[in-house]
């Protein structure tokens, strides 16, 4: 038993020491794929709900039908789903970039208000998503073509602020069960456009034929060539 | 002096209307009907705030009043809540009053109205309640905004056990509201067409976010957090404990979390310091030990949260609370078959300690063996630091006499016991001069006698092993700079703050001083050693009381260790009223003032700055106060009039405009800023009359004069009689003359005296014995014994004379001048009791007469004859014998008084005939006065 626990702490001091240095190196993975299904199972991982709405609406004692029919996302906390499709793969990033440092620091005003564990792990998992996210957009912007960085629509709108809170704190409750709600919706977008990226792998520039037809009236311009954006690391092909 | 009465009598009633009108008392009042009532809702609270005032003209003081208070609810007629609230009122003061409403105050339209009865027992019944003030709303719904459903009260604050009451309001009157405490569907009861209230009873702590109530109807639920403490718990097991002597760690059990995000607040406070200490955990505080010393600690820790407050002490002593460190550096050595030598080190030098020895076996551990134990002492080292040394300089005939005061070392740095200290005393002016005491331990203070040079003193704390550091302070030979303003400040609860300015930039630090008990002779001398860096400090000790004054003396240290006297500073920890009040001396009493003195009176061993006196005047007619004094109540009841001098160092004070005569009560009473002396004490004085003075400074030098001048009279006698009414009067003198002058009778003759020799002298007594005249001759005392008077006839004589004829009167205007102002000449009375003249030099009768005869002659020879039938006749009046037979050269008798006078005849009908009968012969006639003068 104390030969396991031990093991598994060395293992686990091990990796967070590598992610340490790769964070304090600012050195950043050149590979694309890896990165992406990084980035893609860290979206997923952070749309599940029992990770941090769960332990709230326990914590707060909003489990109740009535309360969490209302316990809903407020429109303009985070971007649409359409929003995201439409963005750059640059401005996705950039979207995603923005909207997890809200993340932060509203997981940051309401440590008092999540169980210990959960915030804690919720806020890694924030930064971390933070540093990949970080880590492509450097891939993307090494690459020589300049439309990587353009915005094929219109971004989702100004900066997203932190929900002002009700005086009420029953209606606070609520509203932060709406918003974390709305993160792991947002999450879970995220986790499908990034899916989008490589399924789009050797077919299209596109996210996502289906969605591009829903949606190419609209769109002006195409993501950018992969290959030509990533010249360091693996481009997708 | 009846005149002086008289006066005084009629002034004085004259005054008394005044008098009368001055005396007012206080009149019955009116009722007072609140003004400017306010009504303002805390939310937060569930409070309902109201504010209003009284104006009173006729009270400049405080006087007791009750404000009958009714509050509704919904509607002005719902009467919910009445209530009597007894308070002392001052004139346009501005009252408040709460009340906390269980039912959340934005639930219903709340009323309130009040009315005033004054109820002081100074004011005479009866006592009537004013009118009711109008209906004041306070309507927290106004602010509601258009929200179909509000629940109120919003994150209520409630400890475990106790009741809430919680309401909604429909804004549009919805029916199917349902309402849900943590998931459970509730009713209530409807208090209004849209309000529902529910009461929750002995609430409990579900979790640490609170209890959810909400209401959901078609839109989106509504609700409140109640938010529910556990009660808080007393801290157990409290503790204290120390392993290196430098800092305390104190332990307790907090009991039970009270389960709200807001923790309770741990405070640790230490009573003979009177230091406190805001502890950082829950269950632990770190305490740093003085460097001065103290080895008992009275601890108490408080916990306190929004409902309560706990608490637990203990009494501690360092020395018994010490948890040693772990030994180090265990080594075995010199292990044999049966003996092992094991060492160890420790961590305190020259200390008691105790080793305890157990074994067991390592290979197969199964149990210890039993212990054995040895005591042992480390040995010890030299003392760490320097004792912390000051010093205390008196000048005696020019000679500096220094007392040196040394703290004890810590345990930690004394290393052992301290036997005893060494002073050296170096002259700076002769470094030969070298002089060393030696003080046995525990001595803490020394003496030393200086001359006038400049010393420096190093002070050495030995043990067995060696001494200490030095401690070095420097002295001058000179008296330094003393002359430094005293400045104020006020104490709070952790000691006295203070900051000063630093004169020079090389001090090496700060010295503040101060005595512990200032009140208490000798001084115990306390400082506080401060580095160079340090502008500012705080005072502590536990020594400090309220109402002491504390002198505080900050030095300055400079490179050369002498001490330069930075500032001085005096305050309290806490002003109290004062405890005792001046004696007064009360002088130049008056009807309408007097004056108050008490220039004794010591301020600064006072319980607070003193800021002022207050001067109470009592009257027993309760009459108006004066100019200058206002209305007061004592705590008796008693009205009085009450003068405020805010200047300190006034002490004397006039008190006037008293009315005379009248009986007054006055106090004078120091005040601070925590409130006035005692009120128990006044002294009584009674104006005196207002007149009495007057009398005293007119009348006194009165009598004097009088009495002066009887003095010279008696003395000048002799002198005032010749000067003023001699024997013989000048008949030159005579205003007869004056009169013969105005007539200017051309047909006037004169007498000749020599021809006019009495020939009859007639002795007539009259009844009245009080009116007797001695004319013309003398009597003896026994003829004027009798009541008869004597008249003297100078006229032949009729007997039974009736009808007109010739009456002379007599008359003399030099001895008779008020008889003649009366209209009629007559025979004047002379009494027996006229007084008795020396004789002059005229005393013989001849010679009198000649004289007389010549002088009158030559004044009466210009008035012209027989304008008037008138015959002036000069008659003396010799001063002998009454008996005409009696030779006229018998001499005087010096106890009779010779008269001589001047007469006047008047003819009635008859002129020069007289001459030519009376040529012959005299005649004596009886003239009444009553008959024949007019």
């Amino acid at each position: 038993m104390r030969a396991q626990r031990m093991q598994r702490t060395l293992l686990s001091l091990v990796l967070r020491l590598l992610l340490l240095c790769t964070v304090a190196t600012g050195k950043c993975s050149g590979k694309y794929h890896e990165l992406l299904l990084q980035l893609q199972r860290q979206a997923d991982l952070m749309q599940d709900p029992s990770t941090l709405l769960d332990p709230y609406i326990h914590l707060q004692g909003l489990h109740s039908p009535v309360l969490q029919e209302h316990c809903r996302e407020r429109p303009g906390d985070f971007p649409s789903e359409d929003a995201l499709w439409r963005l750059s793969r640059q401005d996705f990033l950039q979207t995603l970039n923005t909207t997890l440092g809200l993340i932060l620091r509203m997981l940051s005003a309401l440590q008092q208000d999540l169980p210990e564990a959960a915030h804690q792990q919720a806020e890694m998992n924030v930064r971390g998503f933070g540093n990949n996210i970080h880590c492509m957009a450097q891939l993307l912007r090494g690459s020589s073509d300049p439309k990587a960085a353009e915005p094929t629509q219109p971004g989702p709108g100004p900066t997203p602020l932190p929900p002002t809170p009700p005086s009420s704190t029953f209606q606070r409750k609520l509203r932060n069960c709406g918003f974390l709600r709305g993160y792991h919706r947002f999450m879970r977008t995220a986790g499908q456009v990034l899916r989008g990226w490589g399924e789009r792998q050797g077919r299209s520039r596109r996210h996502s034929p289906c969605r591009a037809l829903k949606r190419g009236a609209r769109r002006t311009r195409p993501f950018p060539e992969i290959r030509r954006l990533a010249p360091r690391g693996q481009p997708p092909r | 002096m009846a005149l002086f009465a008289v006066l005084q009598t009629t002034f004085l009633l004259a005054l008394l209307p005044l008098r009368t009108y001055q005396s007012e008392v206080l009149s019955e009042p009116l009722p007072l009907t609140p003004e400017s009532l306010n009504v303002s809702i805390n939310s937060t609270k569930q409070c309902m705030h109201l504010q209003w005032t009284v104006h009173n003209p006729d009270y400049h003081q405080e006087f007791k009043m009750v404000f009958q208070i009714q509050i509704s609810r919904f509607k002005a007629s719902n009467v919910i809540w009445l209530e009597n609230y007894s308070t002392t009122v001052k004139r346009n003061q501005v009252l408040h009053w709460s009340w906390e409403s269980e039912l959340p105050l934005e639930c219903a339209i709340h009323f309130v109205r009040m009315r005033t009865m004054v109820d002081d027992a100074r004011i005479p019944a009866p006592r009537l309640w004013s009118n009711w003030s109008s209906w004041e709303k306070a309507d927290a719904q106004n602010s509601l905004g258009d929200h179909p459903l509000y629940v109120f009260p919003k994150d209520k604050l409630v400890e475990e056990g106790s009741n809430v009451t919680v309401c909604y309001i429909s804004m549009n009157h919805q029916d199917n509201i349902s309402c849900y405490l943590e998931d459970v569907l509730i009713y209530g009861r409807q208090l209004d067409q849209n309000v529902w209230a529910f009461e929750f009873k002995n609430v409990s702590f579900i979790r640490k976010t609170g209890t959810n109530f909400y209401c959901k109807g078609q839109g989106d639920p509504e609700g409140v957090v109640l938010l529910v403490s556990k009660v808080l718990e007393e801290p157990k097991n409290f503790s204290c404990e120390t392993q290196d002597l430098k800092t305390l760690t104190c332990t307790w059990d907090p009991g039970n979390d009270t389960g709200l995000i807001q923790l309770p607040s741990y405070t640790l406070f230490e009573s003979f310091s009177g230091k406190k200490t805001l502890c950082k955990h829950r269950n632990r505080c770190d305490w740093q030990v003085t460097q001065d010393s103290q080895e008992m600690y009275n601890f108490t820790l408080v916990a306190e949260n929004y409902f309560r407050k706990r608490s637990v002490s203990i009494l501690f002593n360092l020395i018994h609370g010490v948890h040693p460190m772990a030994p180090y550096s265990l080594f075995p050595k010199s292990v044999s078959a049966t003996n092992a030598t094991v060492t160890w080190k420790v961590y305190s030098i020259g200390s008691k300690y105790m080793a305890r020895v157990r074994c067991a076996y390592a290979d197969h551990f199964w149990k210890w063996s039993e212990l054995i134990s040895q005591n042992f002492t480390t040995a010890e080292a030299a003392p760490s630091e320097a004792p912390d040394v000051w010093r205390d300089v008196t000048f005696v005939s020019g000679h500096p006499t220094v007392t040196l005061f040394w703290k004890p070392l810590s345990k930690v740095h004394a290393n052992g016991k301290i036997l005893f200290y060494n002073v050296v005393v170096e002259n700076l002016d002769e470094p030969s001069s070298l002089k060393v005491l030696s003080v046995p331990a525990p001595a803490n203070s020394t003496k030393v006698t200086l001359n006038q040079s400049s010393y420096q003193i190093c002070v050495t704390a030995h043990n067995s092993v060696g001494p200490s550091p030095a401690s070095t302070v420097a002295i001058s030979g000179h008296p330094g700079n003393e002359n430094v303003e005293e400045g104020r400040m006020n104490g709070t609860e952790d000691g006295f703050p203070m900051s000063w300015k630093p004169q020079s930039r090389n001090a090496t630090g700060y010295v503040v001083e101060w005595c512990d008990s200032p009140q208490h002779l000798p001084c115990v001398l306390r400082w506080k050693n401060l580095g160079p860096t340090n502008t500012d400090t705080v005072i502590s000790s536990g020594a400090f009381r309220p109402g002491v004054r504390y002198n505080f003396r900050i030095y300055e240290i400079s490179t050369k260790r002498m001490a330069h006297l930075l500032e001085k500073k005096a305050g309290y920890l806490k002003e109290l009223a004062p405890s005792y009040n001046p004696k007064v001396n009360m002088s130049n009493l008056t009807s309408h003032s007097f004056t108050l003195s008490w220039k004794d009176y010591p301020t600064e061993s006072q319980t607070g700055f003193i800021q002022g006196y207050y001067v109470y005047l009592k009257s027993k007619t309760g009459e108006k106060c004066h100019r200058g004094f206002e209305k007061t109540f004592l705590t008796d009841n008693s009205v009085c009039c009450k003068y405020t001098i805010d200047n300190p160092d006034q002490k004397t004070f006039v008190v006037k405009d008293l009315q005379p005569e009248s009986a007054y009560e006055f106090l004078v009473t120091p005040y601070t800023s925590a409130g006035e002396g005692p009120l128990d004490d006044f002294r009584k004085v009674t104006t005196p009359d207002e007149y009495s003075h007057i009398l005293i400074h007119i009348i006194l030098p009165m009598v004097f004069f009088v009495f002066v001048i009887m003095i010279i009279c008696y003395l000048k006698s002799q002198w005032l009689k010749d000067k003023c009414y001699p024997d013989i009067p000048d008949p030159y003198k005579s205003s007869v003359l004056s009169l013969i002058k105005f007539k200017e009778n051309p047909h006037i003759t004169i007498m000749n005296v020599n021809d006019c020799v009495p020939d009859a002298i007639e002795v007539v007594n009259k009844p009245e014995g009080s009116k007797m005249q001695f004319v013309g001759t003398r009597k003896s005392p026994t003829e004027t014994k009798g009541t008869k008077p004597a008249y003297l006839d100078l006229l032949p004589t009729e007997k039974n004379y009736s009808g007109p004829g010739p009456c002379i009167c007599f008359e003399n205007f030099t001895y008779n001048q008020a008889a003649s102002d009366l209209g009629y000449c007559g025979h004047f009375p002379v009494t027996p009791q006229a007084p008795h003249c020396q004789l002059g030099p005229l005393t013989s009768p001849e010679n009198l007469l000649k004289t007389l005869e010549q002088s009158y002659m030559n004044s009466l020879g210009e008035i012209p004859a027989g304008e008037a039938n008138l015959n002036y006749v000069s008659q003396l009046a010799s001063p002998m014998s009454g008996d005409r037979e009696s030779p006229p050269t018998n001499p005087p008798e010096p106890a009779l008084c010779s008269e001589y006078k001047m007469q006047m005849a008047i003819p009635l009908g008859l002129a020069s005939p007289a001459r030519s009968e009376n040529s012959s012969l005299s005649s004596t006639a009886l003239l009444d006065p009553r008959e024949h003068c007019h």
